[in-house]
């Protein structure tokens, strides 16, 4: 577990970008009850304000200020949620007459000085209808419904289903002054105030130092978790129509007797299985055994398992899934595992050199090394590098097929 | 001060670009063939010829997967780089972006694409591979609503599909395949353009070397535009589609055949700056379309060019196709000249332009773009976009005539629900 108190402004420097980078991460409340609130919150902050009541102004004032819109982020940092606001402005030596002090202030102005009145915010019920039609069209989304129809299934504790699209009876329950109520209890605590840029910044990091002196830190423990699955003695079936035309079979892998050491090995068998270097399940399914459309694999490591997920006919259902158990033990292979790793290992190192073309990757890596939950990539690649065959062939018997989802469609595409 | 374009154009026609970047640690490599989707009616040395649609589409997995070298793809991915190749209506384009093994993959690259193997079995397998990628895209919104629109707009000429149909594909025969592929696949019909951390003397070198190993056929091609006329073959389609709420859309044939490739490139900055007075969030259109809850997102906005006719669309889910038709043609037949938005529409380009250096791809694919839809090698700029004049403005958008559109409306079969759903939006 790491303390973190919001007390600094964190000053990364950097000269490669064209751009300058200030981020404010505000610690709010986590709970389940409130994820309704969270859905709707930054939106009633960022597309208008007090000064600017209506979009079109707003957006007007941001072109400006020559500001890219501020985006905000739900970001999960171990047990902790944190709002993120992310602003991005130009350097001088790019465009010469931006105004580093009306740009800072506008965008403070956003966040703390928003559209209200007597009963809250201005536009709730126009957000509210906003959020509504976007979780319907995600609902008719054939491959995100179709993911959030299996974690539904799989959930055993609400941490899958933590999201919108699984509490969309909060939306229609939820009240004006419950979301003013939280967005005053987030606005009057101290956030993590991060810059990425050069020297320009100083007089950002002066108008922020100012602007929060008032405010006491706060301190914010941040633990790992994990929820971990539980593993059934059978596999479920469960199969249901759909209106498309291609039909969707998801199987769910679970490890058995899970441990936060497996994490890894769970993640890198995902590459093994499906990456641009090892493409053993495609390889299987579609190439060899022409099955399938498209596969796909992905790892839920904090939840202790691996989802396949493939386009298929519809009477492929048996046999695909039986090839796909014959994937895994023809997997259970030295050579294999051997050549596949190797191969990995030197795809890391490669990746390392690409991501550090990100403009913002020292600023990632930065903040993840800040909060400590955790690892930065470097850190990741090296732990990798250290896997050997012999422990992925070990745990290859520990995953066990404990969910098959079969999402039938209409008829097979023509 | 950007980085500047380099050009180079060798004996054997190709013509490449070199845009160094040693503040990076990876290389972009990008082999442009001059062949894309809309090119169905072709003249090869003095003989017409009308293809399938999804010829050049086909071409593209062929010479990916039926090399002398094997599957490219997986060839260069296992040497740990991103690659792909896109055909669009207009080009095919092979890519690769490494950090390593930079040789190597250009020699794939160029020799893989150059040296395939014809034969009747290899090609049942690259179809195999494009039947199930056709499929894959029937449950597309997006790719039906376009088939449907081009089938709309052009009466004689074939924009309708890059990947083509089944049907097309079943077609195709190898003597076809071979044909096209000897008179596109040859140096003056190529681009190869690099960018990031390279030797550009030793990179031209190479690619001189590799090019001089090979051997190509003589062809003389030709395009063949069909007339077109600028009226629309057909007003209205319907679609039916699983969707939360109906989609109504507005396609726009636009002629051009007015403009250079040089005014067509500038009207692509000002058609963007059109939407933003006119259709975006900054225009009093949207604001009312919202008040009237005709509309509660903002419209959908696109606009491309097919040789002499600028396609603009304009939608919106709503339950109030009428009205929202009626508010769009108003607008743009009374369309704002509003001096604020235009600098502020500026101002946010400048922006945009001067962030791309910090990702190569935001630098190469516009000029890739500027190149193939424009044949305007240039890299976009600040100091271009300082030449822009709202005068300018005016008189280019003022020539535009809308009077030419289609319709496409999607609505999911299950009408009762729409409905209900549709008076409870309207309440809200």
């Amino acid at each position: 577990m790491k303390t973190r108190s919001t007390k600094k402004i964190h000053f990364i420097k950097n000269e490669k970008n064209n751009t300058n980078l200030i981020e404010l991460w505000f610690p709010i409340d986590s709970r389940d009850e409130n994820i309704a609130i969270r859905a709707i919150l930054p939106r009633l902050l960022l597309y208008t304000s007090e000064k600017y009541p209506v979009e079109y102004l707003i957006e007007r004032e941001y072109m400006r200020n020559y500001m890219l819109k501020t985006s905000s982020g739900l970001e999960k940092v171990g047990d902790q949620l944190l709002y993120s606001f992310r602003l991005v402005i130009p350097q001088k030596k790019n465009i010469n007459d931006f105004h580093m002090k009306k740009a800072i202030q506008f965008f403070l102005n956003t966040i703390y000085h928003p559209n209200i009145d007597t009963n809250g915010f201005v536009k709730f019920e126009e957000e509210r209808n906003y959020v509504r039609k976007r979780i319907e069209q995600i609902r008719k989304s054939k491959f995100d419904s179709t993911v959030e129809e299996v974690l539904e299934i799989l959930d055993e504790d609400g941490s899958l289903i933590n999201s919108l699209y699984h509490h969309q009876d909060q939306l229609e329950t939820l009240k004006n002054k419950d979301v003013y109520h939280y967005y005053q209890k987030m606005v009057n605590t101290r956030p993590f105030i991060f810059l990425y840029g050069n020297e320009e910044l100083l007089e950002a990091f002066h108008l922020l130092e100012e602007f929060y002196k008032e405010f006491t830190p706060t301190h914010i423990s941040f633990k790992k978790v994990n929820h971990f699955l539980t593993l059934h003695p059978s596999v479920k079936t469960i199969e249901k129509e759909k209106p498309y035309r291609e039909s969707i079979l998801c199987m769910a892998y679970k490890v058995r007797n899970m441990k936060e050491e497996d994490r890894i090995l769970l993640r890198l068998l995902i590459h093994i299985l499906d990456s641009n270097v090892s493409r053993i399940l495609n390889e299987k399914l579609r190439n060899q055994e022409k099955l399938v459309y498209w596969a796909t694999a992905s790892s839920y490591s904090k939840y202790g398992f691996l989802g396949i997920g493939c386009g298929i006919y519809k009477d492929n259902l048996q046999v695909t899934i039986n090839k796909t158990e014959e994937m895994f033990q023809e997997l259970n292979n030295y050579e294999t595992i051997s050549k596949a790793l190797s191969l990995l290992k030197e795809r890391d190192e490669c990746e390392l050199l690409r991501i550090k073309d990100d403009a913002y990757y020292e600023y990632d890596q930065y903040v993840i090394k800040y909060f400590g939950v955790k690892e930065t990539h470097a850190e990741l690649t090296k732990r990798f590098q250290q896997i050997t065959p012999e422990q992925v062939i070990a745990f290859l018997p520990r995953l066990k097929l404990d969910l098959i989802y079969f999402a039938k469609g209409v008829k097979d595409a023509d | 001060m950007q980085t500047k374009i380099k050009t180079y154009q060798l004996e054997n026609g190709l013509t490449i670009y070199f845009y160094p970047d040693h503040t990076k640690h990876s290389v972009m490599v990008h082999l442009i063939v001059k062949f894309g989707g809309k090119d169905t009616d072709v003249m090869i040395d003095e003989n017409n010829y009308h293809l399938p649609d999804g010829m050049a589409h086909l071409l593209e997995h062929y010479t990916i997967e039926q090399n002398q070298y094997g599957n490219l793809v997986s060839l260069l991915t296992k040497k740990f780089m991103d690659t792909n190749g896109i055909t669009n209506r207009l080009c095919t384009c092979y890519y690769f972006d490494a950090v390593k093994y930079i040789d190597e993959g250009l020699e794939l690259l160029i020799k893989g694409i150059h040296q395939p193997n014809f034969s009747e079995k290899n090609l049942e397998i690259t179809k195999h591979a494009i039947r199930e990628e056709i499929r894959g895209t029937q449950d597309s919104i997006d790719r039906r609503i376009n088939v449907l629109e081009m089938g709309q707009l052009f009466c004689n000429r074939s924009y309708r599909s890059t990947i083509g149909t089944i049907s097309d594909i079943d077609h195709i025969t190898i003597e076809e395949v071979e044909k096209i592929y000897h008179a596109f696949y040859q140096p003056s019909n190529e681009i190869i353009v690099v960018a990031g951390n390279f030797q550009e003397k030793k990179m031209l070198e190479k690619i001189k070397t590799l090019y001089h190993e090979l051997s190509f056929e003589t062809h003389t091609i030709k395009r063949i535009l069909k007339e077109e006329p600028t009226t629309v073959k057909n007003k209205k389609a319907v679609l039916n589609f699983p969707i939360a709420r109906p989609i109504y859309e507005l396609s726009f044939k636009v002629p051009i055949c007015h403009l250079t490739e040089e005014q067509k490139m500038k009207l692509d900055w000002y058609i963007a700056i059109f939407f933003e007075m006119n259709f975006s969030i900054l225009s009093p259109l949207v604001k009312k379309l919202k008040d009237r809850k005709v509309i509660d997102k903002n419209l959908v906005l696109s606009s491309n060019f097919y040789d002499d006719y600028l396609i603009v669309k304009i939608g919106a889910y709503t339950y109030q196709k009428e009205k929202l038709q009626k508010e769009i043609l108003e607008t743009l037949k009374h369309p704002r000249l509003d001096d604020e938005v235009f600098d502020l529409a500026i101002r946010e380009k400048k922006l945009k332009v001067s962030l791309r250096p910090e990702k190569l791809i935001d630098v190469i694919d516009p000029f890739i773009d500027n190149l193939v839809y424009f044949d305007c090698p240039q890299l976009d700029s600040v100091t271009y976009l300082d030449t822009l004049s709202i005068q300018e403005y005016q008189e280019m958008i003022h020539k535009l005539d809308f009077s030419n559109y289609c319709t496409v409306e999607v609505i999911d079969k299950d009408m009762d629900k729409n409905q209900e759903a549709q008076q409870e939006f309207i309440a809200n």
